[in-house]
């Protein structure tokens, strides 16, 4: 096993669990709109650093394995600039959803779910492209073109696709304690976890014991809140996390289905260096994440811990920041105040 | 049928046209933040910690604006010059590697001081963040530029064997963070861009002290004075640095420095070319000062011009757009002179106005009557110079794009200087075409957007309901 690759695994394995999670947030913005303010306040803080974990993988991708880029540009130049161009949509409509003032033409729902529409689109993107650097499904053998027709008429691509956003869906009412039609939770999660195993073996991918194993244990956490409505949201990292690395490992180093990614390590004097530059990095992002969620754990002083019970949210508070840095605006402040007898400005 | 070279550079030079408009406020906006928290820490001035809170929200939408934008163009950095990025990887690499986590510095420490605000007891702990922030942010520049000088300069491989072999040989990674321009590079870049950042603000302000009154004007006028001596401190340094870049030019990039000053001489007494155009392989219609080149150069009227330092010297194919570069170098120099001058006027007559200042110099005479004229009065009260400052913002971002356009057309048709073209490196996929004029009508429509957007959520929180409400 080589300590690059299996670097570079951990790392894509971070990066989808976020990912997934962020599918999660998206899918709740559309099922159900009382979420919003729940998934806001796990979403607000976070999707930053999401951003940057995407950066993260693709230039430690482009460290251990230089050579590799050429050919992935070729093959995927057309869905790799446009997801990035969805992700700066991504931030922008987050972002102003979460500033967007009281009496606006656009309601922070709308935005919210404008958001989530761009965010299924790049993930779907990302997947396609995962999947594809992996079986190899759509590339041709030269690795300089991608067959898009053979790409999509093959029906456990859609399967692997589609497997994955019912198991977010199902796993979503877990994760934001969402109780609309809470019977959907284990059904989905279910038969997203089937769809999903069946469709990598049907792409020629690996499977054993351990791929079983995180299915049932997943499952069983959609099922169990469906029953007891107990849950923490660690579980679902953590499962996502094993999930992603699971396929990665039992596929170790197989890339565009029958190539090895050891034929396209970096020189040693590279990844030596790197190696030093992931270990200080690594720890000074461990330590920043840690405060983060010390952070995120802490209950607010001005306010006794209150601000972090759900119980609290409601839709009309609008953005998380605002609760926090500015005081009562739109309630006390400018325009509302200027209102004439007839409540109009 | 397109040019699929010329759209590649198009595009690429299109999106970093508008990313680094954003880097600048990103770079600076941290900076203005943190000194006025740190005031109002300080002094227990409540004013500076408003101007803080609101400085952050902006902070945030163009945080969310500017990231995206940085992805944009680090992912056109790996798909469209696929041949660069795989050299890059395996030479020089290591700094894009650095930046990540500087940006996650940035990105994490952002997050936990505006949506965290409200959970530190101590103030200047929150504070603390603020730096981190900045730090972060200008860390992250410091890294990206280092890139820019390899592109420049690149080392830390065997480049003979490189270009006759094509192969990758006696690699020291860690060489790129230390080529012949890297520090000059970054001194001018990252002190350009903290300018330019600045003088948008203040020009901001300045507008705003035009059209308010009462305690909001002196909110503006607090923090204008925080944009002022930012901007001051970084066009003077960026100056000093700047000409010491042209001497770096000259011995590192010789052929760009003949291209930037369109010079043909050699020899002693060698005249300074200033504008002009390139017709036939002579210069027209420009001002010739005689021996100002040399003197430039080596101090001395009869210096010794180089002939490496001339264009006569290099084959025509390896010249790059001489009279644009030209002309772009000399309106980034003359630009970058006067509004150096022009800010340090303004700083004599703001420290004029400081209250022990003046009553010194009151105390005679002459100064008093001297300084009883309104060219000397407080230059933040003074309509003539806020609109000045105004005109300023607004050349400072031609003059940033200016700067930016002359580094990399003066360094062309290399993407990496006299090791690989930037043809050989193209990404020829007509893939790249659809998705690549989406990128810029999405552009054209992300950054105003994003403008409208602050401005109004700015406007919809009443600033002087907050300064009333204040303790």
């Amino acid at each position: 096993m080589n300590v690059y690759i299996s670097i570079n695994y951990v790392l894509l394995a971070v990066v989808f669990t976020f990912l997934f999670v962020e599918g999660m947030s998206a899918i709740s913005f559309m099922y159900d709109r009382k979420s919003l303010p729940v998934v806001k306040k796990y979403l607000d803080p976070i999707w930053g650093i999401v951003g940057t974990f995407v950066v993260f993988f693709v230039v430690n991708a482009e460290v251990l394995y230089p050579s590799i880029m050429p050919a992935i540009d070729y093959l995927y130049v057309f869905p790799i600039l446009l997801a990035t161009l969805l992700f700066i949509g991504r931030n922008l409509f987050l972002v102003f959803s979460e500033y967007i003032w009281k009496g606006s033409r656009f309601s922070q729902l709308a935005l919210a779910r404008i958001y989530s529409l761009i965010t299924f689109i790049i993930i779907i993107l990302l997947l396609s492209i995962f999947i594809s650097i992996i079986s190899g499904v759509g590339a041709n053998p030269s690795l300089t073109g991608f067959s898009a027709a053979v790409f999509l008429s093959n029906p456990y691509v859609f399967g692997f696709i589609i497997g994955t956003l019912l198991i977010a869906f199902g796993l979503s009412f877990v994760f934001y304690k969402i109780e609309k039609m809470k019977f959907l939770s284990p059904m989905a999660t279910v038969t997203g976890l089937l769809l999903f195993i069946l469709s990598i073996r049907g792409l020629g991918l690996n499977t054993n014991y351990v791929t079983y194993l995180l299915a049932v244990a997943i499952a069983l956490v959609s099922i169990l809140y469906y029953v007891t409505g107990r849950t923490r949201r660690e579980v679902i990292f953590i499962a996502a996390f094993l999930s992603v690395l699971s396929v990665n490992f039992l596929n170790y180093a197989k890339v565009f289905g029958t190539k090895s990614l050891y034929s396209y390590l970096n020189n040693s004097a590279v990844s030596s260096a790197s190696i030093l530059v992931t270990l200080i990095g690594g720890t000074l992002l461990t330590a920043m994440l840690l405060f983060f969620f010390y952070m995120y754990k802490l209950p607010d002083k001005e306010n006794g811990g209150d601000n972090y019970s759900e119980e609290n949210d409601n839709g009309e508070k609008i953005g998380i920041a605002n609760l926090y840095i500015i005081p009562n605006n739109n309630k006390v402040n400018g325009k509302e105040r200027k209102k004439g007898k007839d409540g109009k400005r | 049928m397109v040019n699929l070279v010329l759209f590649d550079a198009g595009l690429m030079g299109y999106s970093l046209a508008v990313h680094i408009l954003l880097v600048t406020v990103g770079m600076t906006l941290p900076i203005i933040m943190s000194i006025a928290e740190f005031v109002s820490i300080k002094y227990k001035i409540n004013v500076y910690d408003i101007l803080a809170k609101r400085l952050a929200n902006a902070l945030i939408i163009f945080f969310a604006v500017g990231t995206a934008s940085g992805v944009v163009v680090a992912i056109e950095l790996f798909v469209l010059w696929p041949k660069f990025i795989s050299v890059l990887g395996q030479v020089g690499i290591l700094p894009l590697y650095m930046e990540i986590f500087a940006f996650f510095t940035e990105a994490i420490f952002l997050g936990i001081y505006i949506y965290f605000w409200n959970k530190f007891k101590s103030r200047i702990k929150h504070w603390l963040l603020s730096v981190f922030i900045a730090i972060g942010a200008v860390m992250s520049g410091v890294f990206i530029t280092m890139i820019n000088a390899f592109m420049n300069t690149p080392n830390g491989f065997n480049i003979p064997y490189y270009l006759s072999t094509g192969k990758i040989i006696d690699v020291t990674p860690f060489a790129v963070l230390n080529t012949p321009t890297t520090w000059i590079e970054i001194g001018h870049v990252i002190g350009s861009t903290i300018f330019a950042g600045a003088a948008f603000f203040l020009a901001y302000f300045a507008y705003k002290l035009l059209k308010t009154k009462g305690v909001e004007r002196e909110y503006y006028k607090k923090a204008a004075k925080i944009a002022a001596a930012i901007a001051i401190i970084s066009i003077i340094l960026t100056v000093i640095i700047g000409i010491e870049s042209i001497t770096n030019l000259m011995v590192y990039q010789p052929e760009k420095f003949a291209a930037l000053e369109m010079n043909f001489n050699s020899g002693p007494h060698v005249a300074e070319v200033i504008g002009g155009f390139l017709v036939n392989n002579k210069t027209v219609d420009s001002i010739n000062i005689p021996g100002l080149m040399s003197f430039l150069a080596t101090g001395s009227f009869n210096g010794i011009i180089s002939s490496n330092d001339s264009l006569a010297a290099y084959a025509k194919s390896t010249w790059p757009p001489i009279t644009v570069v030209h002309n772009t170098f000399d309106v980034m120099v003359g630009l970058g002179i006067l509004i150096g001058v022009l800010l340090v006027i303004f700083l004599i007559i703001w420290l004029l106005n400081v209250r022990k200042i003046r009553d010194r110099f009151e105390s005679n005479k002459f100064f008093k009557k001297l300084l009883s004229k309104k060219m000397f009065s407080d230059p933040f009260d003074n309509p003539l110079v806020l609109k000045a400052l105004i005109i300023i913002g607004v050349l400072a971002a031609f003059l940033l794009e200016d700067g930016w356009v002359t580094d990399e057309v003066g360094r062309q048709p290399w993407i990496l200087y006299n090791v690989m073209t930037v043809s050989a490196a193209a990404n020829t996929s007509p893939s790249v075409v659809p998705v690549g004029i989406a990128i810029i009508a999405f552009y054209v429509v992300v950054l105003p957007a994003t403008i409208l957007f602050v401005r109004k959520v700015m406007k919809k929180r009443d600033l002087n309901n907050e300064l009333e409400a204040r303790p």
